[in-house]
């Protein structure tokens, strides 16, 4: 039977040919897409994780639906050594706020991020980003009146809009734990610069002693730590996955009911990256799905394409059949022929075409195009990383199969239905006239 | 001569009652803000602001000028936050921080954010808006009959971030028994009521303020401010609303 089909996909070479190069097409755009909008999706989460938020952070009940100061997590010490042993790794212990940010007469309002940069290193990579002067330290220096100066690090589109250069001392304001007015002296010691806008214009980067200052998190009586979040570091999303679960284990069972952001209970949880950038998730998410309905155009034309392919195939050879069909041929044995044809030549097409795309696609997983400029703007205006790349990833060559497998096959057997109507008389008369 | 009395008690009620129905509800708001607020004040409050975690106390002194619609405010304790000053100027508000010593201006679009963590607003405290002048004023229904009830609709022009704002005033002495205040969506946001009346200097008025913030109808946190000491109508120096007392 395998005989019969090839013979029969030769005997009209130009057909099959176009044939052919439809289906090898379409699975070559088809994987290739799959693997981009995946790569591109991977990319823009991961450097969002990787820049602000870790895959990973234990946080005060609520404090992902409702991030303010005032759901900051109480860190007693023997919570901070159990995450760590749990972790077995160093975490990493931030104050996140907001505050007013001036320079003389300019000024911004902007996110502010309190952390120990020997800490966070470990968890995020915004400190590479540096691009001119150092990411700040410990250090402080004292002003003429005696007044702490800590360093900072500010963005370049902040930097220009505060006509701040390293080595300017700024201020920065912002509400304290308890509500009352908090204030820091900083002195910038790095301009950092990102893909991500808002990053560059609003965030300020400070160390862990200018976010206690500045925002006075501490309980007051007990003194006990008080941080808006723990980073917990992680190689990547499967390791994150797997630490998760631990300090799950290890942290108490939250019973609260709905509505956390204003719940009365501030106790620890894990927050697993989804939920620390949700608008991000979403986005994907949204992404996603625009990427499926363009998709589903090619293999829709594709799909026409091969019923037409069969359908024509069937109707030159009615006469045939219905020879084939008085000699007394059963029909199905014809419909099986037909099938297996169609089959034969989505697979010849198909692998080859999804070979063409995994090699461009593992092109651009290992050289991806990153955008710079203007082109980038293109991308970070949207929300995703200005980064053209591609992960070759199994289950989205599966999906590609599959979506470029079944309209095949459905379409293949609405075309072959036809064969069982071919009336042997008419079909070898109507071959005559 | 008892009889004769409580005729003649309640001619004055009914004339009294005449007289406010004749009032447009912009006169009423008017004469409240004017008792309240006068054509200047000195004042010294103390607050109080509760949340779930939250609880202090503060205190403050307060100049004000309606007139040139100057303030200045300065906090006087607990100790940390002694000394850090407000100055409302020319539609501008700078604040001066101690700890850093410099001034830092509040850009107006911060106008309705919270005041040192109470559920009063900038605008609250240095008195930017005014209850007259930058709303429309309609009566709607009273459910007590002793009380004027009126919708204020913020005007395009103001910076109010309210969809409007119901006010009940007593209808005798106009003096203010609570405020509420609605989101865009109509969604009550605030609670503010009136009570402990008490005579400073010649004027009436609640001494007692308590503002509550409100998220899905239930109270998430309360402020309360008490009058200490109030003047009206005095004389302010000019030196008090000039940038160089906020480091004084």
């Amino acid at each position: 039977m395998f005989k019969f089909a090839f013979r029969n996909l030769k005997r009209n070479k130009r057909r099959t040919l176009i044939a052919l190069s439809s289906i090898i097409f379409s699975g070559l755009l088809v994987s290739f897409a799959r693997f981009l909008s995946y790569g591109s999706h991977q990319e823009t989460i991961y450097s969002a994780v990787q820049l602000s938020t870790g895959y990973l952070q234990v946080q005060a009940y609520g404090y992902a639906e409702n991030p303010v100061l005032e759901r900051a997590l109480d860190v007693p010490g023997d919570l901070f050594s159990l995450i760590e042993t749990t972790v077995g790794e160093k975490i990493s212990p931030r104050i996140e706020g907001s505050g007013l940010v001036a320079n003389k007469q300019f000024s911004k309002f902007v996110q502010v991020t309190a952390a120990n940069f020997e800490r966070e290193s470990k968890v995020t990579s915004i400190h590479d980003k540096v691009v001119n002067g150092k990411w700040p330290g410990s250090s402080i220096e004292l002003s003429s009146e005696k007044i702490n100066i800590y360093e900072a690090a500010i963005g370049t589109a902040l930097a220009r809009k505060l006509k701040a250069k390293i080595g300017t001392v700024i201020s920065l304001s912002g509400g304290q734990f308890d509500g009352s007015a908090g204030a820091v002296l900083l002195k910038v010691s790095g301009i950092f610069e990102t893909y991500e806008t808002q990053l560059n214009q609003g965030m300020l980067y400070i160390p862990l002693s200018a976010g206690a200052a500045l925002f006075a998190p501490n309980d007051s009586e007990t003194m006990t730590p008080r941080f808006t979040s723990l980073a917990v570091p992680a190689k990547d999303v499967r390791e994150a996955e797997k630490i998760y679960e631990k300090i799950k284990n290890v942290l108490p069972e939250v019973n609260e009911a709905k509505d956390p952001g204003s719940s009365d209970y501030y106790g620890p949880v894990a927050v697993f990256w989804p939920e620390l950038i949700p608008g991000l998730v979403q986005l994907v998410a949204v992404d996603k799905i625009s990427g499926e309905f363009s998709l589903a155009f090619v293999i829709l034309i594709m799909s026409f394409g091969i019923l037409n392919n069969v359908q024509m195939s069937i109707l030159e050879r009615k006469r045939e059949f219905g020879i084939l069909l008085a000699i007394g041929t059963l029909p199905q044995h014809l419909m099986k022929l037909v099938i297996l044809e169609s089959m034969l030549l989505f697979f010849i097409g198909l692998i080859p075409g999804f070979l063409a795309g995994m090699a461009i696609s593992g092109y651009l997983e290992v050289n991806p195009i990153v955008f710079t400029g203007d082109n980038a703007k293109a991308f970070t205006e949207s929300g995703f990383a200005p980064v053209l790349r591609c992960v070759v990833d199994a289950e989205q060559l599966w999906l590609a199969f599959l979506s470029l497998f079944l309209p095949t096959v459905i379409f293949t057997f609405f075309a072959v239905r036809k064969i069982s109507s071919i009336e042997p008389v008419t079909a070898i008369n109507e071959g005559l006239t | 001569m008892v009889g004769w009395s409580v005729i003649l008690l309640n001619f004055f009620i009914a004339v009294g009652q005449l007289n406010s129905l004749n009032l447009t509800a912009k006169t009423v708001i008017s004469k409240m803000e004017n008792l309240t607020r006068g054509q200047s004040a000195v004042a010294q409050y103390k607050m109080s602001v509760k949340k779930s975690r939250i609880k202090r106390t503060m205190s403050f002194e307060s100049w004000y000028d309606s007139v040139g619609e100057k303030s200045f405010v300065r906090i006087l304790s607990p100790r940390k936050d002694r000394g850090i000053t407000f100055l409302k100027l020319d539609k501008n508000l700078w604040q001066y921080m101690p700890s850093i010593n410099r001034e830092i201006k509040i850009e107006s679009s911060l106008m309705s954010d919270s005041w040192m963590g109470s559920d009063f607003s900038n605008d609250d405290l240095v008195q930017e808006s005014s209850s007259e002048k930058d709303y429309t004023h309609k009566y709607i229904e009273s459910e007590n009959e002793q009380n004027f009830r009126i919708q204020m609709t913020p005007l395009a022009s103001s910076a109010i971030v309210w969809s409007k704002v119901i006010v009940e005033v007593e209808k005798i002495t106009f003096i203010p028994i609570r405020q509420e205040f609605y989101d865009h969506r109509s969604r009550l946001k605030k609670i503010m009521t009136f009570s402990e009346v008490k005579k400073f200097g010649k004027r009436k008025i609640p001494a007692k303020m308590v503002m509550q913030t409100l998220k899905k109808g239930k109270p998430v946190s309360t402020t309360e401010l008490l009058i200490e000491r109030m003047q009206f109508n005095q004389r302010i120096s000019p030196k008090v609303f000039s940038k160089g007392n906020l480091r004084r």
